[in-house]
């Protein structure tokens, strides 16, 4: 694909989605009824939903798509493994043991999001630890964060047996993906961390580009443990941040680093930003389809991208069966 | 190997004789009225506690599931509605179990797998189906007389809650986090209606569905009414931003409470319809 094309599609796509995002829901409004909002306007009520609702809702699914496809297309290069996700170090199952103890235990809405960031912060502690004082890296880091994501899950589990049905409706709401801004986060902090981890991340390109080649590589290319350490934890906050903002959502990291790099190649000084610009669109174009699909119910935005995910990845393994 | 088949066939018949046989031996029977004198009954439905008690039978309950208002006794907890203790209930000797095809999770398998005599509550839409079912139960308890007199008490009070001039547009909120609301194929729907409001989901297939908030925005009913204070306080702040919707507006959100919508007995359907038209008399229009 030519530069010109790239940079097109680079620049279209979010529009579309953003376009998308606003105008979608349980009733179709034009974007351009926001100006009725302007200070003389006559603000309707279509157009206060909007931008009062859909807004934020949009800002949010863009950013939390792109912390988890930047963080997917890290941890896929430092891995050397298609299948790794933003959620391989157990962030995800962290976040869930901290909710599902925060709701049962009548927390409130600021706390429960607290214990939530809290859970992904003591996965990502507990994997630094075992690659930074156990020497841990490569498979035996994927095999931990497996190992503590079964932890976590059955701590959920033995939560969830003893937990009332209500409490765990609530749980399962947000462990399937819950893009409902319900105002308890501080959203332009956790945005501006994104930001900030992301560009951070993107600095790194040139490293992830070794390592992505293997460890015995990198190593000798000057690329030290402790380079790499930060090249994780920076993925692992991104998916922590992400799933702060929007709970679980599930094959976003997984699936739009490899259309990522189909179109960019391995190179991460363009994988990183495309991860970025898909990951939110993508997200964005999923949350939107998932509010207008079936009106006046709400589909978890996870429900619709592990649907996308699912088919996608059927159709690689098919495309690639020789290989695999 | 069409020999090896029928051996086969024959070890299939044999298995299925074997359960015929083993159900026959430990199968259960749903109860029906005047069959039997019945003196230990275990409730696994706070409704179906909340209706023996109704009907003066609370000593009979030996056994009941967790959260029983208005229910004073000592019957033994066997478990939540949800997940009850088979091997308690059984301990218990009980002669009727009782269950609620309304608590969607709950069915008589347990009940039919042990052998224990039952009664299954039917699912209930209005104020004659939860009467309906209140006089089975209290034909089965030996109280068919008490409860018509009951049932009647309870329907000279409905008759006398007051109903707005104006029927308000009104959306019930089982639960805000998610956005439950509950529509005509709920009996909370039919207490809507017997107050006088008009349901604004009351079209939607599911009993109870969950709603995105912008269906709860765009729909724009005269009030919202939660069941739980604490939803009602929670609405008020997530949403005082939305000047442009009515209920918001006009601060026409409220709370009914979890003392009786949550149970579906003559006595609570009465309470609640009572608490939603008094609730409706406080409602602002421009």
């Amino acid at each position: 694909m030519n530069k010109r094309l790239r940079l097109s599609a680079l620049l279209i796509l979010p529009l579309v989605a953003l376009t998308a995002g606003l105008s979608l829901g349980s009733e179709a409004v034009s974007p351009l009824e926001i100006f009725s909002c302007m200070p003389g306007g006559d603000c309707t009520l279509r157009a206060e939903v909007v931008l009062k609702l859909r807004l934020p809702r949009v800002i949010i699914a863009m950013f939390a798509g792109a912390a988890l496809s930047v963080s997917g297309a890290a941890f896929q290069s430092v891995f050397r493994n298609p299948l790794a996700d933003p959620f391989i170090t157990g962030v995800s199952g962290g976040a869930a043991l901290g909710i599902s103890a925060a709701v049962i235990t009548d927390m409130g809405p600021a706390a429960v999001m607290a214990m939530a960031f809290g859970g992904s912060l003591l996965a990502i502690v507990m994997i630094y630890a075992f690659s930074a004082v156990r020497g841990i890296t490569g498979s035996g880091l994927v095999l931990s964060g497996v190992a503590l994501s079964f932890i976590f899950s059955s701590s959920v589990m033995l939560i969830f047996a003893m937990a009332r049905s209500e409490d765990v409706h609530r749980i399962i709401i947000w462990l399937m993906g819950d893009l409902s801004y319900q105002g308890n986060i501080p959203v332009t902090w956790i945005c501006l961390s994104i930001l900030a981890a992301m560009f951070i991340l993107f600095m790194f390109h040139r490293h992830l580009d070794i390592i992505s080649m293997g460890r015995g590589f990198s190593l000798s290319s000057g690329v030290s443990d402790f380079e790499l350490r930060v090249v994780i934890l920076l993925a692992s906050v991104l998916a922590a941040l992400a799933v702060l903002l929007g709970g679980i959502i599930p094959f976003v990291g997984l699936m739009v680093p490899h259309l990522a790099r189909m179109v960019a190649g391995p190179d991460h000084y363009r994988l990183v930003p495309l991860s970025a610009v898909a990951g939110g669109s993508f997200l964005v174009l999923a949350d939107a389809f998932s509010r207008s699909v079936i009106v006046p119910y709400e589909i978890p935005a996870g429900v619709v991208t592990g649907f996308c995910g699912g088919i996608f990845f059927l159709l690689y393994v098919i495309k690639n069966r020789p290989e695999i | 190997m069409n020999k090896s088949i029928s051996g086969y066939n024959i070890f299939i018949v044999i298995f299925i004789a074997l359960l015929f046989l083993l159900f026959s031996v430990t199968g259960g029977s749903p109860a029906r009225p005047g069959s039997g004198s019945i003196k230990r009954v275990v409730s696994l439905s706070s409704s179906l506690t909340d209706q023996v008690n109704d009907l003066g039978a609370a000593d009979m309950l030996t056994g009941v599931t967790m959260f029983n208002p208005g229910y004073r006794g000592n019957a033994v907890v066997v478990g939540s509605y949800v997940r009850p203790d088979m091997e308690r209930i059984i301990a218990l000797r009980p002669d009727i179990v009782l269950v609620s095809d309304e608590d969607s999770i709950q069915n008589s398998g347990p009940a039919l797998y042990f052998g224990l005599r039952f009664f299954r509550s039917g699912r209930v839409f209005n104020f004659d189906d939860i009467c309906r079912g209140y006089m089975q139960l209290a034909g089965i308890l030996g109280r068919g007389e008490y409860g018509e007199q009951r049932v009647e008490l309870y329907r000279q009070r409905l008759e006398l809650v007051k109903r707005p001039l104006r029927a308000p547009r009104v959306v019930f909120l089982v639960s805000v986090k998610p956005l439950i609301t509950a529509s005509g194929s709920s009996y909370i729907n039919s207490i809507i209606e017997s107050a006088g409001g008009i349901n604004v989901f009351k079209n939607e297939k599911s009993a109870y569905p969950i709603l995105g908030l912008e269906s709860l925005l765009l729909a724009d009913p005269d009030a919202v009414i939660t069941m739980m204070e604490g939803d009602r306080d929670f609405l008020v702040t997530r949403l005082k931003d939305y000047s442009r919707v009515r209920f918001i507006r006009n601060n026409n959100i409220f709370s009914s409470g979890d003392g009786s919508i949550p149970y579906y007995t003559p006595g609570r359907y009465v309470e609640a319809v009572e608490t939603i038209s008094l609730l409706f008399a406080g409602i602002k229009y421009e």
